[in-house]
């Protein structure tokens, strides 16, 4: 067990005229070398709960705990927290603020009180992992593309060595290549470091290749929980709250739909392409 | 075939621009458009593909007049952006929606932030709350009228800015990369509004996007890599060129990626099938004749 949340509620803006009950009566467990996805629509509580996770926000009510100690209590350090649970906001690259990529992988690990050499294994380390070349280390963070920028971000929660990396729609805005790539990055991280992945994604597709659980909310609450073939079998009432499932997946629902006997749990465009063949054969 | 009917029309276009250290001295020169020769025709729907740092959001801001060519022409409805007179029409002419909502919105209350443009334009008072009236039902946020944009969800505030953008009466509506920040539900909110626009009131769409299923909505497609248009065609001759695709770190959509496996393995269906329903129809024609 790594993260346990119990009865937590969390309420937005509160005491002003826009409070709001932006999380109601989570219980959730992220177990560890998890790869999970959290999908919702926008306003349904998805940033606030990973924001829980690494006591950037504080629930109302309810409890959390790290490796079984309860985050709340007096003298549990919130500091350590942070660093076991990195967080990558959206859009990290906009916080890359350093003169060359090196110093900005590496301030994170600086203000752990580390020695100097760990802070260097940690921060080489965590660019090799994430495949930025030694050519790059002195480049202003600014000069980098679009994908490689989001990489370095990414070093720099990892410099951390955390074991939970929380990632706030990590694929916003990357092409198609570049989208796979840090998919892949983080498949890699998942592998080798044995590191828990907790992702938000709006891409089904995404979600369906590569995480092996799908946790969805809608108005602050879990409402369906599992591994993708399980949850994406629920198209309709995904798509009464904004979801909706892989291509793939409601390409072979609309033929079952149809009357036509094909297995209709297939996840990806393989998957579809076996199961369409299967039944013409 | 005259300017006349091209609402964007460009020749060799280019831009350069120096890049600079620290302390502002310029390291070397990057040509993010390198003879771009395009010719859009008023009233059509269409895309602009491309990888990161492509070169998309400079074309971008060149069609609305934040960017002038360094070298080359280009027209905005036959104007010449170049010449500091046009910039007022041309932004009149071609009004740019952004990727974040956050960022364009400015007033504390919908009807105003959609007013704003028109206002700007010396448009008078009661032709300006007509329009705004107009607009907001156009983009279905009417009912939001008086809402803060603040409570709006991201796809209701995209919408405000499209309406905003409707007010100043364009001829042609840029979007950049406009609903990559939207879940699901505000992305088709968004892409109703603009394809409903578009064959409703023949306004010309520049549909700049990383989400390939967008693309099918288009009538014709650029894509473009290293500053150059790669390739141009339908959606389904985009689709079609998989080596291409690949080249410019683009792919195609997972209905297109199925119908051609299916073809690969001998399956004979049309050529640029892209939609559930019509994939699923020929392979129930297929089914229904072995």
């Amino acid at each position: 067990m790594s993260v346990l949340l119990k009865n937590v509620s969390y309420i937005y803006g509160k005491g002003s005229s826009e409070e709001k009950l932006a999380l109601r009566d989570i219980n959730l467990e992220i177990r560890q070398n998890e790869f999970a996805a959290v999908v919702g629509h926008t306003g349904s509580g998805k940033s606030t709960l990973i924001q829980l996770l690494n006591g950037l926000e504080k629930a109302e009510s309810g409890e959390i705990f790290f490796h079984g100690k309860n985050i709340y209590d007096k003298d549990f350090s919130m500091k350590m927290l942070r660093s076991k649970v990195g967080l990558v906001f959206q859009y990290p690259e906009h916080q890359l603020f350093e003169s060359t990529v090196v110093k900005d992988v590496a301030f994170g690990p600086s203000n752990m009180g580390w020695e100097q050499l760990k802070v260097e294994l940690s921060t080489f380390g965590a660019l090799k992992d994430v495949g930025i070349g030694e050519e790059l280390f002195d480049v202003s963070p600014l000069a980098l593309s679009g994908g490689q920028k989001r990489r370095v971000a990414i070093a720099g929660v990892l410099a951390m060595e955390p074991e939970i990396l929380v990632l706030d729609e990590p694929m916003a805005g990357l092409d198609p290549a570049s989208r796979k790539e840090i998919f892949e990055l983080l498949k890699k991280l998942h592998r080798e470091r044995k590191i828990t992945v907790l992702l938000v994604s709006h891409s089904m597709e995404d979600v369906a290749e590569y995480a092996s659980r799908v946790i969805v909310m809608n108005q602050g609450q879990i409402v369906l929980d599992g591994e993708p073939r399980k949850v994406f079998r629920y198209e309709k009432e995904l798509s009464k709250i904004g979801l909706g499932v892989p291509q793939a997946t409601s390409l072979m629902h609309f033929l079952a739909e149809q009357g036509v006997a094909v297995e209709d749990d297939c996840l990806t465009v393989q998957e579809s392409i076996s199961a369409i063949l299967k039944w013409l054969k | 075939m005259g300017i006349k009917n091209k609402i964007i029309k460009s020749e060799n276009l280019a831009h350069e621009y120096a890049r600079r250290d620290e302390s502002g001295d310029v390291t070397g020169i990057v040509r993010a458009l390198d003879g771009i020769d395009v010719q859009i025709e008023a009233g059509s729907f269409v895309a602009v593909l491309g990888a990161n740092g492509s070169g998309k959001s400079t074309f971008a801001k060149h069609l609305n007049g934040l960017l002038f060519p360094t070298e080359g022409t280009l027209y905005i409805d036959g104007m010449d952006t170049a010449d500091s007179e046009n910039t007022l029409a041309v932004r009149q002419t071609a009004g740019m929606v952004f990727q974040n909502p956050d960022n364009q919105i400015i007033a504390n209350i919908v009807e105003e932030d959609v007013g704003f443009g028109p206002e700007n334009m010396g448009v008078p008072t009661d032709k300006i709350l007509k329009r705004v009236e107009e607009c907001l039902k156009e983009t279905g946020m009417y009912s939001y009228r008086r809402h803060s944009p603040n409570h709006l969800s991201g796809g209701q505030k995209q919408r405000v800015a499209v309406a905003g953008v409707l007010a100043m009466r364009p001829k042609c509506i840029i979007l950049d990369e406009a609903t990559a920040m939207l879940d699901p539900a505000g992305r088709k909110n968004v892409l109703d509004t603009i394809v409903r626009l578009n064959k409703k009131e023949h306004i010309t769409v520049i549909l700049i996007t990383h989400y390939m299923e967008e693309v099918t909505l288009a009538d014709y497609v650029y894509v473009m890599k290293q500053g150059k248009v790669a390739y141009s065609g339908t959606p389904g001759e985009v689709f079609q060129n998989v080596g291409m695709l690949r080249e410019c770190r683009l792919e195609a959509p997972q209905i297109t990626q199925i119908a051609q496996g299916l073809q690969k393995a001998g399956i004979p269906l049309t050529q640029g099938v892209f939609t559930i329903e019509g994939l699923a129809k020929e392979l129930l024609e297929l089914a229904k004749k072995r």
